[in-house]
């Protein structure tokens, strides 16, 4: 149930970042109305869209309700930004904006309350990731070797930390090069939008092709600097994975599904775990809950 | 935690900070000498790549810009595009390529800039740039005919016909906009938008 529920949102996620450029392209077309840009050489989504949209009465002012990416996006008058974005706007440009940096205020307080659900929840390249995960599974249990490298989990806050300083000598953004949620938005948008994408998709191809030969799960679990800002504000998060003491009996079938490495039974307590739920249906005990606070909830 | 652990533990901190901050200035400091400008670092000689109106002075922009790109999703004309690494600094940032299309000042892109980069100001007071004749290119200013395209679509009556219906632009109302060099009807355009 958790499962479905969390594909539903990553669904969900995907569709949006689909359905912006392909709307975007119908709104010009609306407000522009054969000016100079007919509807054609579009998607098949922008031609769908088309048509929903043409019977209304004003269909701007539908089309332009949601714009954005991941990085920044406007729901109404409502902005919400990454507070990887403003961080880093700020650090970089070092004035006081101050209409930018509120619209980071929903995902911080998020993130305080629900821990790093962004990861696990909303981020459009984790399913991706976790399905290059699944196929190296499936290999390995077929009888494929691959090397199993660890890196530490703390190199992400120092690429965290480096990548805000190197902003702040250089004086321009460097997360959304290489950051995956700013990157893949940018990629779909740019395919839709332009018919082109940049260097971003040579990048994705390398963290998967780590990820899949060398180190699984390597990116969100050391390197990810979005991953790092989220956990070092979640350590007081509400939300967290808890245990029955009393019903669990050590089996660590657990452990075997967590996408990040942890064991759910103890870990859930440090800042690392990402809330995604992975490990509640894996427990054929019943014996991990969502719960609110730390500590498990009996002790066995 | 014994004496020895502390001590392999602090020195790998230790080292791993050094790397962090030495390798983060170096990358900064290499990006730092990227080309700025386009225009006036010699990518792009030929043609004029402008911000789009509202634009804070260029260094600030370029620090400000969080690469959204919901300026370019509300631009009716599709006038904003995003040059790759050829733009040095100014990578996936919005420029206004007037050969392409000009801009046709709907203010919309000022309206969604999260980031500020973008400032909402009166169509009055946006300078993109200015616009320049070339009179060895411009028909009317060569005995060519009589062509009138860029005195017609200027939005703020900045060029005027002259002797012969010869186009002078008035650099105090230009905009800088770029309308006059995308309807330009040379090939090689006779008239081009530099920023200022």
């Amino acid at each position: 149930m958790i499962n479905l529920l969390r594909r539903f949102t990553q669904l969900a996620v995907w569709l949006l970042l689909l359905y912006i450029p392909a709307a975007g392209l119908v709104g010009i077309h609306f407000i522009t109305r054969g000016y100079d840009i007919p509807l054609e050489n579009v998607t098949w989504l922008s031609h769908r869209l088309y048509d929903y949209f043409h019977e209304m009465n004003d269909p701007a002012s539908y089309i332009y309700l949601v714009k954005g990416s991941m990085w920044s996006m406007s729901i109404g008058k409502l902005t919400i930004s990454d507070p990887l974005a403003v961080l880093e706007s700020f650090l970089s440009s070092r004035t006081y904006f101050r209409p930018f940096l509120i619209t980071a205020l929903i995902p911080i307080f998020l993130t305080v309350v629900l821990g790093r659900v962004y990861c696990g929840w909303l981020c459009p390249m984790n399913p991706v990731f976790e399905a290059n995960h699944w196929i190296r599974k499936k290999l390995t249990i077929a009888g494929i070797r691959f090397p199993n490298v660890s890196f530490s989990k703390n190199n992400k806050y120092y690429i965290l930390a480096g990548g805000l300083l190197c902003s702040f000598v250089a004086g321009m953004s460097v997360f959304p090069l290489f950051y995956p949620p700013a990157n893949v938005s940018r990629i779909v948008f740019m395919q839709i939008f332009y018919s082109s994408f940049g260097f971003g998709v040579g990048i994705i191809m390398l963290m998967l092709l780590m990820e899949f030969f060398i180190s699984p799960r390597a990116w969100c679990r050391s390197f990810c600097p979005g991953g790092a800002l989220y956990s070092l504000l979640s350590p007081r998060r509400l939300l967290r994975v808890k245990v029955d003491g009393v019903a669990c009996d050590n089996c660590g079938d657990c452990f075997t599904v967590c996408e990040f490495g942890l064991n759910p039974v103890k870990a859930s307590d440090s800042k690392e775990c990402d809330n995604c739920g992975k490990c509640i249906p894996a427990c054929q005990k019943h014996s991990l809950k969502y719960g609110a606070g730390k500590g498990a909830l009996s002790n066995g | 935690m014994d004496d020895k652990t502390r001590r392999a533990f602090l020195k790998q901190s230790v080292s791993a900070a050094v790397l962090t901050i030495g390798g983060a200035s170096g990358i900064g400091a290499l990006l730092k000498r990227l080309p700025m400008d386009p225009v006036t670092e010699g990518y792009y000689y030929q043609s004029a790549y402008l911000r789009p109106p509202g634009a804070i002075p260029e260094e600030k922009f370029l620090t400000t810009c969080i690469q959204c790109f919901q300026c370019a999703e509300v631009c009716d004309r599709k006038a904003i595009r995003f040059p790759g690494a050829e733009a040095g600094k100014g990578i996936n940032t919005p420029f206004i390529i007037p050969v392409e299309k000009g801009c046709d000042l709907c203010m919309r892109c000022t309206d969604v800039c999260p980031s500020g980069a973008l400032r909402k100001i009166d169509k009055k007071d946006v300078k993109m740039g200015e616009a320049r004749i070339d009179d060895r290119l411009c028909l009317p200013w060569i005995d060519r005919g009589y062509c009138g395209a860029c005195t017609t679509i200027c939005p703020n009556n900045a060029i005027t016909a002259g002797f012969r219906n010869r186009p002078e632009v008035d650099k105090e109302k230009c905009l800088g906009c770029g309308l006059c060099e995308e309807v330009c009807v040379q090939e090689a355009k006779a008239i081009r938008v530099y920023r200022v």
